[in-house]
């Protein structure tokens, strides 16, 4: 049981080797707090620096104007403020005050209640019909702001549709086809009776909550308006998990900095003339980094829950082999990484190198959806990507993959396998 | 009786040969040092005896039996002071001991009387509970013996253990290696240091470009050095130096050097060994008739000493070595 003293003694060193400790623990805990601060996340503090900052100008004042405000201040990214003139709009562009500008205009109304749902979609083309110039609504931006004026464009047409298309539906025969084509509720009967749909309307003052759907769309977007205070907040769900990996493999310099000292120190020959197999030297030396890397990974999902507020899923459980699973892999390429390298320069050259590389492939960095289709297929060629895939599934799903899971962990074994091979392998190897 | 028999052993590295059919035998109870110049093939030779490299051929017999990198029965017993520190330096000393002593199986309290005899014997008692990376130097190598000896070995290895170390720590470690030869340890001693091994050696071993070059006691190995007689004297040098050549017992005279402006010294390589404890007043006499008769006065005849650097140099030359 020789592994067990070098272990002890291995985790020993670990534990007064400063800088090892601060690479390890609080440079991926500053890394998300600095990322955290960026979007204005962290503790559940918001800043009004928002991505997109919107002035709404309001000329109409009616009940659906109100609403579509309502609707756009819900949405999570966006800084909807309600300025009071055209003037002052378009001032506040010219002083960068606001990205884009939102104009209602005085016949919104009037356009909105003649509006039924042939007007909205093109039914034959299968597209939608309506604009903002026909229910009056302007969208302004900064010269050169072309992309910000697209997507806003985009984003105001689908408040407004929130906004009216109940009461146009109600308006319409057609009203429960538009409905589920607008909510994608395909369970729901075409042909449904609605006569009691109305009375719901009429109890309800907001028409967005006229059917059971909308009800929830409408509770949910309330719920995303102050969900940088709640666990699940999105950004953290890819946030911590990305850095968590990315910071797991940051363990490869370090053993391999472990073995040579211990080749510097002379000490690697001491414990190859001891008493002890191979065997309980490879375990020996690489068991404290996959204990430092499970209590890595345990530390930074507590530091997201309690700072950031992120949600560790619904099935919590599923993390535990995640971050098992991706410890041992990167705990393999450390040993394969140790036996190969044999110089600090080295480590510093060959091992930072690969590691940085490693996750700027497998989207540690950004969303992996970001990732053009081509690198998402060859980052599965990284341990950091399965465990990542895993992640996200276990993180962000309400009813995670347990299968997907299952394999990302298989994959990540298998890595951790072969790498641990190559590196038993060639450690034999260079006893001579 | 042999504790460990090296039968001739080869061992090369990318062509060059490091350890050429090298055999020896290290007997119980006895210090053997084992004196190479440089690149002479000791580290690798007792690396092979430490089981980190596998002789390309030959054996090694421990115990009369055959082991080999892999062996157990050596491991345990073999005990290893290498030339370079082997300590963790974010270690105490206690902690040190306590990690090596725990690897060969020591455990509770005969593993807490073993530190406290290690520490003891290396006199670093007192520091235990010091970072070795606190320690001086000569604590430093202290440390580094202490950890060898901690399991009880039968077979102590030191290469070179004395190296960079203050007088009064190495006095204090050879005093360590004579206790420990009383106690019954066997040591295999490599060091540069020749007055070190010839201080503490019962027998020597002396290898060369990876071969024997010679072994045996000191008195064995001494007396087989011819006596070299110191001449210095006034007059003529060139034609003295012919006429000294001639003398039957004379095997060769150095070119005399000029010490002062008369003063000349030379040399004389005799025929005639340590061991063959004959009597040089008959040659001294016909030398200094010589150098009579050449119009030349002695003026002092002393002999060298017979000692291990000397055999050591006599034996591998004085070539430097990379």
């Amino acid at each position: 049981m020789g592994f067990l003293e070098i272990t002890r003694k291995d985790l020993t060193l670990l534990v007064r080797d400063r800088r090892a400790l601060v690479v390890l623990l609080l440079l991926p805990m500053a890394f998300i707090c600095i990322l955290g601060l960026s979007t204005g996340r962290l503790l559940g503090w918001r800043n009004d620096n928002q991505l997109l900052k919107l002035g709404v100008v309001d000329n109409c004042g009616s009940r659906h104007s109100g609403l579509i405000i309502e609707r756009m201040q819900a949405i999570d990214g966006i800084n909807t403020v309600r300025v009071a003139s055209l003037a002052q709009v378009e001032e506040q562009l010219s002083d960068r005050d606001l990205t884009a500008a939102v104009v209602i205009g005085e016949r919104f109304e009037s356009k909105v209640e003649i509006l039924s749902p042939r007007d909205i979609f093109d039914v034959s083309e299968a597209r939608m019909k309506i604009t903002l110039d026909d229910v009056d609504i302007r969208v302004l931006s900064r010269p050169a702001g072309a992309m910000v004026q697209s997507i806003v464009d985009q984003l105001v047409l689908f408040c407004t549709l929130q906004a009216v298309l109940p009461d146009s539906a109600r308006r319409s025969e057609v009203k429960s086809k538009v409905a589920d084509l607008l909510l994608g509720n395909s369970s729901t009967e075409p042909d449904e009776p609605d006569s009691d749909e109305g009375s719901d309307t009429e109890s309800n003052p907001n028409p967005a909550v006229a059917t059971g759907k909308l009800d929830k769309t409408a509770e949910n977007d309330t719920n995303n308006k102050d969900d940088s205070t709640e666990p699940g907040n999105p950004v953290y769900q890819t946030l911590v998990p990305a850095y968590t990996v990315m910071f797991a493999f940051f363990l490869v310099p370090i053993m391999g900095r472990s073995f040579i000292a211990e080749r510097e120190l002379g000490t690697l020959r001491r414990l190859r003339i001891a008493p002890i197999s191979a065997v309980d030297l490879v375990l020996g030396k690489t068991i404290p980094f996959l204990v430092i890397s499970l209590a890595q990974s345990a530390a930074l999902f507590l530091f997201g829950r309690l700072l950031f507020g992120m949600s560790w899923g619904s099935q919590p459980w599923l993390l535990f082999p995640i971050v098992a699973c991706t410890s041992l892999s990167a705990t393999g390429m450390g040993l394969l990484i140790a036996t190969l390298v044999r110089t600090d320069s080295q480590v510093s050259a060959y091992a930072n190198f690969l590691v940085i590389t490693l996750a700027g492939i497998s989207g540690c960095f950004m969303p992996r959806d970001w990732l053009p289709e081509v690198m998402q297929t060859v980052s599965l060629g990284t341990p950091h990507a399965w465990s990542l895939i895993a992640y996200h599934e276990a993180l962000t799903s309400q009813a995670p993959d347990v299968a997907e899971i299952a394999q990302a962990c298989g994959v990540l074994s298998l890595f951790a396998v072969t790498l641990a091979a190559f590196g038993c392998w060639k450690m034999q190897y260079s006893r001579d | 009786m042999n504790l460990l028999e090296v039968d001739r052993i080869r061992k090369s590295f990318n062509g060059h040969v490091a350890v050429n059919d090298l055999s020896f035998e290290i007997r119980a109870g006895e210090v053997l040092g084992l004196l190479g110049p440089n690149g002479a093939g000791k580290t690798t030779t007792m690396s092979i005896i430490a089981g980190l490299l596998t002789p390309d051929d030959g054996q090694l017999r421990y115990r009369d039996e055959a082991i080999t990198r892999t062996s157990k029965s050596l491991q345990s017993e073999l005990g290893v002071v290498p030339q370079d520190l082997a300590i963790y330096p974010d270690l105490t000393a206690h902690e040190n001991l306590t990690f090596f002593g725990r690897l060969y199986g020591l455990r509770g309290q005969q593993l807490d009387q073993r530190i406290k005899f290690a520490l003891d014997r290396s006199g670093l008692t007192a520091n235990a509970a010091r970072l070795a990376k606190t320690f001086s130097g000569g604590m430093k190598r202290r440390l580094n013996f202490a950890c060898g000896l901690l399991h009880e070995p039968k077979l102590l290895m030191l290469d070179e253990p004395t190296v960079g170390v203050d007088p009064q720590s190495r006095a204090y470690l050879l005093d360590c290696v004579r206790q420990l030869r009383d106690d019954g340890v066997t040591v295999l001693y490599a060091s540069h240091y020749m007055e070190e091994v010839e201080d503490i050696s019962d027998r020597v071993v002396i290898i060369d470009h990876g071969q024997l070059v010679t072994s045996g006691t000191q008195e064995e190995l001494l007396g087989k050095l011819p006596i070299d007689i110191r001449l210095r004297f006034t007059g003529d040098a060139l034609p003295l130096t012919a006429s000294l050549s001639a003398i039957e017992g004379v095997a060769a005279v150095e070119p005399p050097t000029q010490n002062a402006t008369t003063d000349f010294m030379t040399v004389i390589r005799t025929k005639v060994t340590a061991s063959e404890n004959a009597d040089l007043s008959g040659l001294l006499g016909e030398i200094v008739n010589v150098a009579t008769k050449r119009n030349c006065s002695v003026l002092s005849v002393t002999t060298n000493d017979s000692n291990l650097e000397r055999l050591f140099l006599e034996l591998t030359g004085r070539r430097l070595r990379d």
